[in-house]
């Protein structure tokens, strides 16, 4: 496959090419309660070309060869106009030419695990909540999506590289016959299907919380002082700061420049946040991204400093910064973009009682139901919380949302815990769906947190 | 398309073949730069079949593998997926006009022109940072069934969807400027954002409390999504849904009246037969606060014995391409009725509240109970009927049956938005939060 890519770049008359084939398998296999809403394997494919030309870039994506020739021509006049238009000429930062072929070895590929075994194993974790009394509904998916991949460039990248994820995630749903609650629940990996396994304990627990949900009270809106559980603290580090640290985010909003310039010092001195794609048998790991660069760890904020953002090769240039291997694409239908691997605050000194010790008056919440930035606001939803009371664990809070401004958060993270737990299951929405976004953090004590309750 | 519908009919009892193809550009301005020039060139088809009642599925991009396709959706019935229903006959089917043949002659390069006005415009008014996205799509669906339903539709769209921002943020006024053709971008709908704009730009402190809020068109998702969620099939039939008894029922409060609406081709993206090949219809969710239907698909139609509202539909936001997803219910042709107040009426009748033009986390929250509790991007602050400024780090919470129930009034304009076109709405006793 590489040399017939290499074939197609070689004769396109632009400053720099880059070509990239993929091969998309996804088996799905969805339960709306008891019922059987969907199971399908199947197999897609398709390329993207990205062309240079004279200052100007531009990126085409198409289905099969027959489209080949109406793809060179739009691409390289749409890079002409972007010449055209554009302020300055867009530039990519220098790489040495790599050829390499990136297979991870699977603690079982899903790929050999029958379609029935995959039915039965959902089956069997749907089933431990539907079998409960106030248990309304569930919906549960297993979802495994495996690229397979093969880039080439013009300035000497050949990579083929096959990367594939599983995992089975949803929602259950709970009622007392008037009211209802509901709660997420995820297990998943990109290091086999043998990560799904066993995970029975994960859906019996689930399930108890969302019947316990029935019975907690909605948070009272108002300001307090938190103790976030590695998943929250994981989307807070992912959405409020993580967002900002990719590069294409900032690059264009000469205010937010200014304030996210490296040396800043946005945080408190105990935080130290990193982005790692490189850790083996998390969901977040690949080797290349979707620009033919390696993957690298990269320190974002040192002691509350920011010393680090993640790049493309064209932000790279801009910034005058190293590339990090941190632009990738959703599939075969999207230019890359800058976005985060596996994101993570690193760990602290402290255990969680002493957290809650320290917090002596507030709420302890746990479990991210998504979350959403918009420069320097970002607002994010629990799955549940308690009322802490001299430092004890009380009453069961449900309804909670959070918002605030980054920089007073960063600021107001006061401790951070020794507990580094990082997310299993991934979903960022930036314009394309990462599946593999993986984000964590220990616990961690923040003060001044705005809460909206219901 | 022919010949897989004739080779899966050899192997199961029915048999629907979709297929889809669009041609897509889009360029993204950030603060008058061209950033980005993207293009598509998509097709994909996708097969149903149907075999001792129970469904299989299957789809790919590359048409030459037929045989691949066909195993592939027979292999998909061993998940036993009930499939009680029939593919529909040919139906009396609209003839809409949902096609500008001039949208395949436009170029980027008119687009970009277009742009570079409309930013030219914006930096002699403000010196607010404007982002742009904008592009054009033109696309045709298929559908072909054993029953002889043959049908397909081209569509073609130009979009602008235009963000005029506040410093340190992506927090800002936004504005969708659509048509099924190029036009240019009206110079009301720019005097319209750079007026509240202005208004906007100082930050105020107000306190925490029960307001009343103003939901502008951009942001009625967040209430939309959640009764979308309380009226879709799916969830009727799962008995999860408060609405699930209260068809007839006055839930709301009678200014409201939500309506699915997709022969309205005045609109880019009508359609006179959903992705399952049944006709469209009108369909009044809300009447006048009542509540008067819910939307289904074939499936859900004839799980709860009644009949296909015209909205099994492929595809959603972030949902993958359109013929690699199942029709289910889907409502892409939403609206609210327009009111009877002007918006500068609505704004003078506000003696202190919140205006939401932007939202972040609207996904969070109890969705089918209809809770919501959303952060504000922005929302600006008024008094005495006046903008006085903008508020940071401030949330807004509530539910949709005692906020749709506690509507001032309604708009008398729609205004096209991602999500559908809706007029302001003006609710009182909203729990607002802000940072003391």
């Amino acid at each position: 496959m590489l040399p017939d890519l290499k074939k197609i770049i070689s004769r396109i008359d632009a400053d720099y090419s880059d070509l990239r084939y993929e091969i998309k398998n996804e088996t799905r296999i969805t339960f709306r309660g008891e019922e059987i809403n969907q199971l399908s394997s199947n197999t897609t494919d398709g390329y993207v070309l990205r062309v240079l030309k004279n200052g100007g870039l531009s990126t085409i994506a198409f289905t099969n060869l027959k489209e080949l020739e109406k793809a060179i021509f739009t691409v390289c006049e749409n890079a002409a106009l972007s010449a055209r238009h554009s302020s300055s000429a867009f530039k990519l930062a220098p790489v040495n030419a790599l050829a390499d072929r990136f297979i991870p070895e699977l603690d079982e590929d899903p790929a050999n695990v029958s379609i029935d075994e995959k039915l039965d194993l959902t089956r069997k974790y749907n089933s431990i909540p539907m079998k409960e009394k106030n248990i309304l509904t569930t919906y549960l998916e297993y979802l495994e999506v495996a690229r397979h991949k093969f880039f080439v460039s013009t300035d000497g990248l050949e990579i083929e590289e096959k990367i594939t994820i599983n995992r089975i995630n949803g929602l259950i749903t709970s009622s007392d016959g008037h009211f209802m609650q509901n709660i997420r629940v995820g297990i998943g990996g990109s290091n086999g299907f043998s990560t799904l396994r066993n995970q029975e304990d994960e859906f019996t627990e689930r399930t108890a919380l969302v019947l316990q949900l029935l019975d907690a009270k909605p948070v009272q809106a108002g300001t307090y002082d938190v103790v976030l559980n590695q998943s929250l603290a994981g989307v807070f580090t992912h959405e409020a700061f993580g967002h900002f640290s990719e590069a294409d985010l900032i690059q264009n909003n000469p205010s937010m420049r200014t304030k996210m310039q490296t040396g800043a010092k946005l945080g408190n001195d105990v935080l130290n946040i990193i982005d790692d794609p490189t850790i083996p048998d998390q969901l977040g790991f690949y080797k290349y991204d979707d620009e033919g660069i390696a993957a690298r760890p990269t320190q974002l904020l040192k002691n509350g400093v920011l010393v680090g953002r993640l790049h493309s090769r064209y932000t790279a240039a801009d910034f005058n910064e190293p590339v990090n291997g941190h632009c990738v694409a959703e599939d075969y239908r999207f230019a890359p973009i800058i976005r985060m691997g596996t994101i993570f605050i690193q760990p602290g000194g402290q255990s969680e009682d002493e957290l809650l010790y320290e917090l002596k008056d507030g709420l302890y919440i746990l479990d991210a139901i998504g979350g959403q930035t918009s420069g320097e606001n970002f607002t994010f939803g629990a799955q549940y919380g308690y009322i802490v009371r001299n430092g004890k664990i009380s009453d069961m809070i449900r309804d909670i949302n959070i918002t605030g401004n980054l920089y007073n958060t960063l600021q107001n993270i006061v401790i951070v815990g020794n507990d580094l737990k990082l997310s299993r299951i991934g979903g960022c929405g930036k314009g394309q769906l990462n599946i593999r976004s993986c984000h964590g953090a220990p616990h961690v004590l923040v003060k001044g947190v705005v809460i909206g309750g219901v | 398309m022919e010949k897989i519908l004739q080779e899966a009919m050899k192997k199961s009892d029915q048999a629907e073949v979709f297929s889809s193809e669009a041609t897509t550009n889009i360029l993204n301005y950030e603060n008058g730069m061209l950033k980005d020039i993207e293009s598509t060139i998509e097709k994909g088809i996708s097969l149903r079949i149907i075999k001792n009642k129970r469904l299989g599925f299957a789809y790919t991009r590359n048409i030459h593998t037929e045989n691949d396709l066909i195993a592939n959706a027979l292999q998909s019935l061993k998940g036993g997926i009930d499939a009680p229903f029939t593919f529909p006959s040919p139906g009396e089917i609209k003839n809409l006009n949902t096609w500008d043949p001039e949208c395949e002659n436009l170029s980027n390069t008119t687009i970009a022109e277009e742009c570079q006005r409309v930013n030219e415009l914006f930096a002699q008014k403000t010196a607010g940072q404007v982002n742009i996205s904008t592009g054009f799509t033109y696309s045709t669906l298929r559908i072909m069934n054993n029953r002889r339903t043959d049908l397909s539709v081209r569509s073609s769209l130009f979009f602008m969807n235009i963000s005029l921002l506040y410093p340190e943020s992506y927090a800002g006024l936004r504005r969708l400027h659509l048509s099924k053709g190029f036009t240019p971008v009206p110079a009301e709908l720019i005097d319209e954002l750079v007026t509240i704009y202005k208004s906007s730009e100082k930050q105020v402190y107000p306190k925490s409390g029960l307001l009343k809020v103003l939901f502008l068109p951009e942001v009625f998702y967040i209430l939309g999504w959640r009764l979308q969620s309380a009226t879709n099939c799916v969830n009727i039939y799962q008995r999860q849904s408060p609405l699930v008894d209260k068809i007839g029922l006055p839930v709301f409060n009678n200014q409201l009246s939500v309506v699915n609406d997709p022969r309205n081709d005045h609109r880019p993206g009508a359609r006179a037969f959903d992705d399952e090949g049944t006709p469209c219809c009108y369909l009044p969710l809300i009447e006048n606060g009542v509540v008067s239907n819910f939307y289904n698909d074939l499936d859900y139609a004839e799980k709860l014995k009644t009949k296909s509202t015209g909205t099994g539909f492929r595809g959603g936001v972030l949902s993958g391409e359109i013929f690699a997803t199942k029709p289910q219910p889907q409502l892409q042709h939403l609206g609210v009725l327009p009111g009877k107040k002007s918006w500068q009426e609505m704004l003078a009748s506000i003696d202190r509240g919140i205006i939401i033009s932007g939202a972040l986390g609207a996904h969070s929250g109890n969705i089918p109970n209809g809770d919501y509790s959303i952060g504000l991007s922005p929302g600006l602050y008024v008094e005495n009927g006046e903008i006085v400024g903008r508020v940071k780090d401030a949330m807004i919470a509530g539910n949709i049956y005692s906020t749709l129930k506690n509507i001032i009034s309604i708009e008398d304009h729609q205004s096209a938005t991602l999500f559908g076109y809706y007029p302001s709405i003006l609710c009182d006793q909203i729990s607002f939060a802000v940072k003391n």
